[in-house]
């Protein structure tokens, strides 16, 4: 086995650069998505709504419960197959397996993080007292007006590690998008780790890029917090609940 | 697309042995986990400044690193390692040890986090209390404050296993052949015909074991949480 090779390391390490934006993209166009859908299956489930409640429980099982590559292999290997039938079906000439897979990835993170938001998005509305949207409305606020300017901010506030922990978790998903053939950090990296046979170099550019990105995400997320956190800086500071996996 | 039940009946009874695979590598990951986890909670509630730094220093690393990478990295790693200091050639180890270790080190930092947090909710005064009452300091741990760290604990460590049963399943990046890589294999081999039965199969195999995990942590609370007094 040869030793360390220093030029190929930098050398790899510029090219898995370069997959950045790709790994940026996969990471903050999910987590965007995820917000406003965890907000609205959270309070689907805690309003109890018939149908949707228990469809969306076995959903959170399913996304939390199943590991990330299982969901990949479903969404990049069936969904295509599905959608050609479909297309075939309705006879229309659209060439499903020319999308780009990029298109899969999004997906497939979007649908893995909407469960996690999902169940901190509960537990925060958990958190905030029901009597805040009562005096919302005693004071003259509609339901809809309390909800937003009374409730949803402290909610925001509650969620907010939590929402860090996810948006960590989903930065380092990422990784997983080279089954996909999507060219992330990740993919680059590897793709000239297997053609040299120097695995080493290569993964530890990849292991550099994505600690930088998930440290400086952290970071950001507790800037914010403290930030948002600075109001209420002496005694009673909100508190978020650990999030629970729900099955 | 159609779906084949009599052959993915086959493939859950081809899965189980595998299944046994993914329970022992996840015990042994969460054991050696624990064990970690506990000294990294011990060095970070000690006085010492640097013990203390090195612990929140490793829990953020890892925190901040992908499963993938770290597994790839010391499966390639450690053996160009012990090679270049100790001149020892490493061939043929086992997949499974590389994949228990990088479990086990995620698996830890987690732990230490949960465990830390857990110890600092009790307050010390159970601590005097138990000394006050004539007990050592070893006692008033193991009767007065572990019980109570246990039960504070246990709703963390439910989510810490089940992410390590997920972060498990990618030992077929190194060619562990587990439940996943047992998958993959069979998908190649059918030429992916029956891409959906098989892996509808391995998800329902970690989905059932994960749901298990859940429930069993939870009937665990309801012990420990039998002789708590609510004021």
């Amino acid at each position: 086995m040869a030793a360390f090779d220093v030029r190929f390391f930098i050398d790899t390490f510029l090219i898995a650069l370069t997959g950045i934006p790709v790994t940026l993209i996969l990471s903050v166009i999910p987590f965007l998505i995820a917000i406003p859908l965890g907000i609205g299956i959270a309070f689907l489930r805690l309003k109890k709504v018939i149908g949707a409640s228990q469809l969306f429980a076995v959903y959170s099982s399913f996304a939390l419960g199943t590991p990330l590559i299982i969901q990949i292999y479903l969404c990049y290997y069936v969904l295509p197959k599905a959608l050609a039938e479909f297309v075939k079906f309705l006879g229309i000439g659209i060439d499903i397996y020319a999308i780009d897979p990029i298109f899969y990835a999004l997906l497939v993170f979007t649908f893995n993080t909407t469960a996690s938001m999902t169940e901190t998005f509960r537990s925060a509305l958990n958190a905030v007292d029901q009597g805040q949207h009562e005096a919302g409305l005693a004071v003259g606020l509609s339901g809809f007006r309390s909800f937003s300017r009374i409730v949803m901010p402290q909610v925001f506030l509650i969620a907010l590690p939590n929402m860090a922990t996810t948006a960590v978790n989903l930065m380092k998903g990422t990784s997983l998008a080279f089954v996909m053939a999507v060219h992330d950090v990740m993919a680059k990296a590897r793709i000239e780790g297997i053609y040299s046979y120097k695995n080493i170099e290569s993964y530890l550019g990849a292991f550099i890029i994505f600690f930088i990105l998930c440290f400086v995400t952290e970071r950001l997320f507790k800037l914010l917090e403290s930030r948002l956190n600075a109001p209420w800086r002496k005694g009673n500071q909100a508190k978020g609940g650990e999030v629970e996996v729900a099955l | 697309m159609r779906f084949d039940v009599s052959y993915f009946m086959q493939t859950i009874v081809r899965f189980l042995p595998y299944l046994l695979i993914v329970i022992k590598v996840l015990l042994y990951s969460v054991g050696c986990g624990l064990i970690l986890g506990s000294l990294l909670a011990w060095a970070k509630l000690s006085k010492n400044r640097v013990l203390r730094g090195l612990a929140y220093a490793y829990t953020t690393l890892i925190r901040c690193t992908p499963a993938v990478i770290l597994l790839l990295l010391l499966y390639y790693g450690i053996p160009l390692l012990l090679n270049l200091l100790l001149g020892v050639k490493i061939t043929n180890a086992s997949k499974e040890l590389f994949l228990i270790i990088s479990m086990a080190l995620f698996c830890g930092a987690s732990m230490s986090e949960a465990l830390r947090a857990a110890y600092t909710a009790i307050s010390s005064n159970q601590f005097e209390a138990a000394i006050s009452v004539g007990m050592t300091d070893f006692q008033a741990f193991r009767r007065v404050l572990l019980p109570q760290v246990v039960f504070v604990v246990l709703p963390p460590m439910a989510n810490i296993i089940v992410s390590t049963l997920k972060e498990g399943s990618l030992g077929f990046t190194i060619g562990f052949i587990d439940l996943i890589g047992r998958a993959n294999v069979l998908n190649g081999n059918t030429l992916g015909n029956y891409l959906l039965e098989i892996y509808i199969s391995a998800a329902l195999f970690y989905w059932v074991l994960s749901g298990t995990i859940i429930a069993g942590i939870r009937s665990l609370e309801r012990i420990f949480g039998k002789h708590k007094i609510t004021y």
